[in-house]
């Protein structure tokens, strides 16, 4: 179980703790400070302290560190702390030092609210905003006019109910579902352009708002596709085993209502193609660097936000490079090139090709950078996955449907 | 708590407080700090809540940046009754953060949790229980306890959810409450609601994940509620019920087992079916499952779709330890699926995957190219992918997984590709076709520009032809080569002559790797020179024309700055020099170049096989504090109806009463021989128990022992921790009855637990008490120092005219100790014989009585199973008779008013023998005055010393007993008994 939590800034202080139980001295995060400045990109997520173990998460710029006495599922610790960061991103928009600080005591009621001696007591967002009522400005006001308080003293009905992901009494003048398809393409292109790997990792992202107790069932036209799939508690695994049929009673707002990964054993198609050659030292401290990029399989649909990132090798001092289309940066220190490309036009290929200077005398074999891709392509779910329809029943409105499709880079990486 | 508004409202404390700070003269002297606290503590002090809420804030603020705020313990804890639920909340909070330092000012606020746990608003009654029992105070045990039992009937799931969270938060503050906790735990464990259900199995593994008996009744339940339980929930009782799993269920791959290594698995026992059946080769019947193991892997399956990564990890846990073997690849699946979660997810599942991969190779081959490894993977998750990789390559695979290993082996990452070279060495020597593949390509490394490569591979090289591979003479050739070239790193050159030395002494090239490094000698590192010593001698023996050359090195080494060159020259000029007896020369080839095995290189993850899939340990690779390996599985099957709900509720204490009398009768037949055996044992389970528990009690030790018998021998060397410990031989005298001493040093720590909420009178009487500081003391009669009740001074007064007494009266009711059914006929039952004890006064004797309910002699009875029983003593058993005057009396039990007194109504009886003989029969007193308006009892609590006075006063429509005792809680505890006894 949970001991106690610590939240560290990125210079190593310990800006907020929490203790569930017995107090530990702060001095316990040093274990993870140490770790922390031995490779500050590298913290092993679980870390053994001769009486303690620290349990870690890096989010938003913040370092969560929970401290555990004894034996605990690593895992249900990180999947706390994850929690945590999403409550804060949930209440505040973001999960920053800053904003941390400001709402040190929303922050701690809801610590407070989500852990009881170091077990989890109610996680749900739409149960703790029914307890501890998000801060902005219009109720800042309201309370300091009529004394009322962001602290709730009845128990929500959702946390007695079947549904404790959905809080009671919910009304909209405008009854809406909205449900977003994003599929992330992972992938790894060798130097010749094969690829080695690719799979699909999609998710179902909703934006429900509905009045009562809606009851939802979501069909797809092919279900098949879905090589493994994990649900939101709202969902009933029976009928998706028995019928592949999404039916759920949806949390009220913003919720990810499934995901799903289309694995390496199905064919995924590739969307885009990058034509690299990068010689290092062709003559004397001049390198050559040449990249065109272009579309493949997209069924149509256009490319855009296109960004190619290169960690170049070590001996690369600078690059002067000219491109037909968008805007490039190249950083000395960080030694990332980034090539901001934009909206894909076809006959038009985007092309990059200039010199890049490399250090005297340093070597240069062996050095192999790989491209990060990034794309989106609007109204495409590369996997071919569509919602069939949506039904509705327990509620009497006709509510506003739309599904949207979006496709996108995930980790995909072109080695050079 | 009127009055402290009251008092704030006279002070008349308004927004334009005057800081201190402004003083100057204060304000030279003290911290800036100290200043702050005190505006602080002007704001909590006054009337307005917006003041004191921003006074909290700030408060919060500075507890959440870890600076000490303890000295504002009382004005924040005053505010404990603020109407204001924020305010009410940061106190709460403020309150549990510093309970621990301020222990005797934080029960002031007390009272106010108590009212509140009767609020009829759920959430109150639920926050003020959490809140309590989070106070760390151990004066307040009692009180939490009787909370806690009470919330575990509450009406509201949310209220019973809290209590099952406070139950580990009591022990852990109290560790001699467990039993008490046990018993409340067993009662949530069956509670139908999936809330309470998830946070009752947590506070099971907290506080006793071992007993495993406490299961069988709900086992079903769990099953079935499995589903409907939050996430967290599901996770404590996945853990929960793979334990019971493992305990109760024999391994279903046990019969037709065959995993990739059989041998690496101690605890499936291969000697059944030849393991040797190779991957893939399972026989085609499913191996039986138990159907109550079947309906957990049922429920289990579909949670494997959570999107929480800890549950998901659990059925991994589940499955990979308690189902057959052809079951667990959607759970491969679903771990491949966290792959793609947040990077501290990665690492866990990845470390788990690379542990599973050592034995079930099988079992992620589909998914290798899910580990392949991407440059912006951090190094630690890179090291784990090339591990799991190794571990999968088959013949198959391996040149998929070697091409990718190219690439890896030129990254920037400096340990990664060091890893990679190593990992390249791993591949050859467990894949044989490859082995050539991997030497060629870790030779060719041998020419790459980066020193550091080069390092690393002639490192791996050594090891891998290490037994004398095919390709060795090409390796010699190109190390030779590369010595030649005079561009190593000296360890690496120094690996590569020791590679010449042992596989080339007989290549034509190594007598010129020798010259070329002989030439310069002198500037060479010591680990070289060290190495060409050997080389020199090697080739002296197989090429002996080199001879020479060898004396040229050896005189060269002679005279080195360093002396391990020189000691080593020294030794080994006897081989080579003939004028040294031909002995050494005889046996040098044998000496210098021996057949040697060939080494095996090993994943680093073996050991981590041992430790629970997903764990903490597993993931650090040594067993974390509280880690709890998993139970070997049994050979066969639990008994189902263990597992079968009980029919009816538990037997109330009438039901108690008549089984006594039925099982009483074979023993008054007389019919075998009834010996009894002195047990010594030292009785862990001494904490008090009050009488109406006593039943669940009695039931537990035979649910326990039916368990034990089916699967005698198999589990014994997990003991529940109140059986008894050893015995001696039989005895042959027939009836003689040998005392159970039995430690009554605990007895103090009885709780007032009897007490029905309504008829907590004086204990909560005196909790009502908040402010003033003068009664504190009273609360807590246990604790030593200035605490301590006035009781201290009877025994200043003499004892002289108090004089024990033999009990007025010996029950002769026995009480079922071991059923004849569990020990194969052979009962016992047990009495409180009320003897003194010949040991110590403060121990009170048990009587044991065994029979034999068989027709044949028993001879020998010895314990060789262990049976858990329990042996709780009445509070009324606890007491040792004593006789004084009535004046005396008087005196005493005005002395004992107050606090420590407890009244109790019941009944009339006329008949004062009547209740003088039911007085005896509950508490072992003696009587002062029988007769009149006023019955007087007295007697002393063997432990402590303290006197108990009861007294028993016959009024018009009630008598009314009372118990007076320095103990409290005793005091409580007798009251009702006594009361009891007279109304039944």
């Amino acid at each position: 179980m949970i001991h106690s939590l610590f939240i560290i800034n990125p210079s190593g202080d310990v800006f907020l703790e929490k203790h569930w139980r017995s107090v530990i001295p702060r001095s316990v995060c040093d274990y993870y400070l140490e770790a922390q400045r031995a490779s500050p990109n590298d913290v092993p997520p679980v870390l053994a302290a001769p009486h303690h173990y620290l349990i870690s998460i890096q989010r938003g710029g913040v370092a969560l560190v929970a401290v555990s006495k004894q034996e605990v599922a690593p895992l249900f610790v990180i999947e706390f702390l994850h929690r945590v960061v999403d409550t804060f991103q949930d209440y505040f928009s973001d999960c920053t030092e800053t904003i941390i600080k400001e709402n040190y005591v929303v922050v701690y009621e809801l610590l407070d609210e989500m852990l009881d001696n170091g077990f989890p007591l109610a996680t749900e967002s739409n149960i703790l905003k029914e307890l501890i009522k998000p801060p902005n400005i219009l109720r800042t006001i309201a309370n300091t006019v009529t004394g009322k308080s962001n602290v709730s003293s009845i128990l929500p009905s959702g946390q007695l109910s079947n549904v404790p992901w959905r809080r009671s009494g919910v009304k909209y003048a405008n009854n809406e579902a909205y449900f977003d398809v994003v599929e992330e393409v992972d992938a790894i292109i060798d130097k010749s352009g094969v690829t080695v790997s690719a799979e699909i990792q999609g998710y179902i992202d909703c934006c429900i708002k509905l009045s009562g107790m809606p009851d939802l069932t979501l069909t797809f036209v092919n279900p098949r596709l879905f090589d493994d799939v994990s649900f939101h508690p709202c969902v009933r695994f029976k009928r998706w085993e028995s019928e592949r049929i999404l039916s759920f009673i949806p949390p009220d707002g913003n919720f990810r209502l499934m995901s799903y990964h289309i694995g390496s054993q199905s064919v995924v198609a590739i969307p885009i193609y990058v034509r690299h050659n990068l010689t290092l030292r062709s003559n004397g401290d001049q390198g050559r660097l040449d990249l065109t990029v272009g579309p493949k399989q997209t069924m149509g649909r256009t490319l855009e936000n296109v960004a190619l990132e290169i960690c170049m090798p070590k001996c690369v001092l600078n690059c002067s490079l000219t491109a037909n289309q968008g805007k490039y940066s190249y950083d000395p220190v960080s030694k990332v090139l980034l090539w901001d490309i934009g909206k894909i036009e076809l006959p038009k290929l985007p092309n990059i090709r200039g010199s890049v200077s490399v250090a005297a005398g340093a070597d240069t074999s062996g050095a192999n950078p790989s491209i990060n891709v990034h794309f989106t392509i609007p109204q495409l779910a590369v996997s071919g996955l569509r919602v069939s329809r949506l039904d509705m029943f327990g509620a009497k409105y006709k509510p506003f449907k739309g599904v949207k499709y979006i496709t996108k880079a995930g980790k995909f990486h072109v080695r050079m | 708590m009127a009055s402290v508004t009251s008092y704030n409202n006279d002070k008349v404390v308004t927004g334009e407080v005057e800081y201190p700070a402004s003083d100057p003269a204060s304000g030279a002297f003290f911290q800036p700090d100290y200043k702050k606290n005190e505006d602080l503590k002007l704001m909590l002090d006054g009337s307005k809540d917006s003041l004191k809420l921003e006074a909290m804030k700030r408060i919060i603020g500075m507890i959440a940046k870890g600076r000490d705020a303890s000295d504002l313990f009382p004005a924040v804890v005053k505010n404990v009754v603020s109407k204001n639920i924020e305010v009410k909340k940061l106190v709460y909070v403020y309150l549990v953060r510093y309970a621990e330092e301020q222990q005797d000012l934080a029960l002031l606020s007390i009272s106010t949790f108590q009212r509140a746990l009767k609020d009829p608003n759920q959430l109150i009654r639920a926050s003020a229980l959490r809140v309590l029992s989070s106070i760390r105070v151990t004066m307040i045990v009692p009180i939490v306890m009787l909370a806690i039992r009470d919330s575990a009937s509450d009406m509201s799931p949310y209220v019973r959810k809290t209590a099952a969270h406070a139950i580990p938060k009591l022990y852990s503050l109290d560790p001699e409450q467990k039993e008490e906790l046990v018993a409340i735990i067993d009662k949530l464990l069956s509670d139908k609601a999936p809330l309470v259900v998830g946070s009752a199995a947590m506070a099971f593994s907290e506080v006793c994940g071992d007993r495993v008996s406490l299961i069988h009744r709900s086992y079903r339940k769990l099953c079935s509620l499995l589903a409907d339980v939050d996430e967290w929930g599901q996770l404590a009782l996945l853990n929960v019920l793979t334990v019971y799993a493992k305990t109760c269920f024999p391994d279903p791959n046990e019969e037709n087992y065959s995993s990739d290594d059989s041998a690496d698995k101690p605890f499936y026992d291969s000697d059944s079916s030849g393991g040797g059946a190779g991957a893939g080769g399972r026989s085609g019947a499913s191996p039986s499952v138990e159907p109550d193991l079947r309906l957990l892997l049922r429920a289990a399956r579909p949670l494997l779709q959570s999107r929480n990564a800890g549950v998901v990890m659990a059925v991994a846990q589940l499955m990979y330890h308690c189902a057959p073997a052809q079951e667990l690849p959607p759970v491969a699946k679903a771990m491949i699926r966290l792959l793609r979660a947040p990077i501290e997810v990665q690492s866990v599942v990845l470390n788990s995957i690379a542990a599973l991969t050592v034995t079930r190779r099988s079992l992620f081959e589909p998914f290798l190219k899910s580990f392949f490894v991407r440059n912006s993977d951090p190094t630690h998750i890179k090291l784990l992918k090339l591990e799991i990789l190794t571990n999968l390559a088959t013949e198959a695979s391996a040149p998929v997984v070697l091409r990718e290993y190219q690439t890896y082996v030129s990254s920037s990452d400096k340990a990664f590709a060091g890893a990679t070279i190593q990992a390249i060495g791993r591949l050859a020597v467990a894949i044989h076709t490859e082995t050539e593949t991997c030497l060629n390509g870790l030779l060719h490394l041998l020419s790459s520009k980066d020193e550091w490569v080069v390092c690393e591979a002639v490192v791996v090289v050594k090891r891998v032809v290490g037994g004398g591979a095919s390709s060795a003479r090409a390796a010699v050739s190109r190390a030779a080569k590369l010595l030649r070239s005079d561009r190593l790193a000296a360890n690496a050159r120094a690996a590569a002559v020791w590679l010449v030395a042992e596989h080339g002494a007989k290549h034509p090239r190594a007598a010129a790797v020798l010259a070329h490094m002989a030439a310069n000698f002198a500037d060479q590192d010591e680990l070289v020179k060290l190495q060409l010593l050997s080389l020199a001698v090697k080739l002296s023996i197989t090429q002996p024309d080199t001879v020479a050359m060898c004396r040229y090195v050896l005189s060269l080494a002679r005279y080195d700055a360093s002396y391990d060159v020189r000691d080593r020259a020294r030794l080994l000029r006897r081989f080579v020099d003939p004028s040294h007896g031909s002995l050494l020369q005889q046996y040098a080839a044998s000496i210098f170049c021996p057949d040697k095995p060939k080494p095996t290189i090993e994943s680093s993850f073996k050991d981590r096989q041992q430790y629970t899939v997903g764990s903490l340990s597993q993931y650090i690779g040594i067993a974390a504090a509280g880690y709890r390996p998993l139970p070997a599985a049994p050979r066969a099957p639990l008994a189902a109806d263990l597992r079968e709900p009980d029919p009816q509720p538990a037997p109330t204490h009438d039901e108690h009463q008549k089984n006594k009398k039925f099982y009483s009768e074979p023993e008054s037949d007389g019919s075998g021989s009834s010996s009894s055996a002195s047990s010594s044992g030292s009785e862990d389970s001494s904490d008090d128990e009050e009488s109406n528990q006593e039943d669940k009690k009695q039931e537990k030790p035979t649910e326990t022992n039916n368990y034990r018998s089916s699967n005698s021998g198999t589990s014994d060397s997990e003991t529940d921790s109140e059986s008894d410990s050893s015995s001696d031989r039989q005895t042959d005298s027939a009836s003689e009855s040998d005392d159970e001493e039995k430690s009554t040093g605990k007895e103090s720590k009885v709780e007032p637990s009897t007490q029905k909420p309504n008829e907590k009178s004086n204990l909560e009487l005196l909790l009502e008490l908040d402010e003033v500081a003068s009664s504190l003391p009273t609360m807590t009669p246990t604790c030593g120092g200035f605490l301590s009740p006035p009781n201290a001074t009877t025994q200043a007064i003499g004892d002289d005219d108090i004089t024990p007494v033999g009990p007025s009266l010996v029950p002769t009711s026995t009480v079922e100790l071991l059923s004849r059914v569990v020990c194969s006929g052979l009962g016992a039952r047990r009495r409180w014989s009320r003897a003194p004890h010949l040991f110590s006064h403060k121990m009170c004797s048990l009587e044991i009585i065994f029979t034999n309910y068989n027709s044949t002699e028993v001879n020998n009875i010895r314990i060789n199973k262990k049976v858990p029983v329990s042996i709780t003593p009445p509070v009324g058993e606890l007491v040792r008779a004593v006789t004084m005057t009535t004046a005396r009396w008087d005196s005493e039990h005005r002395r004992l008013r107050g606090m420590t007194e407890c009244d109790k109504k019941t009944v009339k009886l006329n008949d004062e023998a009547a209740i003088c003989k039911r007085v005896f029969e509950t508490v072992n007193v003696a009587a002062i005055t029988t007769s009149g308006e006023l019955l007087r009892f007295a007697g002393r609590m063997m432990s402590s010393q303290e006197l108990v006075l009861v007294s028993v006063r016959q009024e018009d429509e009630a008598s009314i007993v009372t118990a007076n005792c320095g103990n409290m809680a005793i005091a409580s505890l007798l009251a009702n008994e006594v009361a009891n006894a007279l109304k039944s």
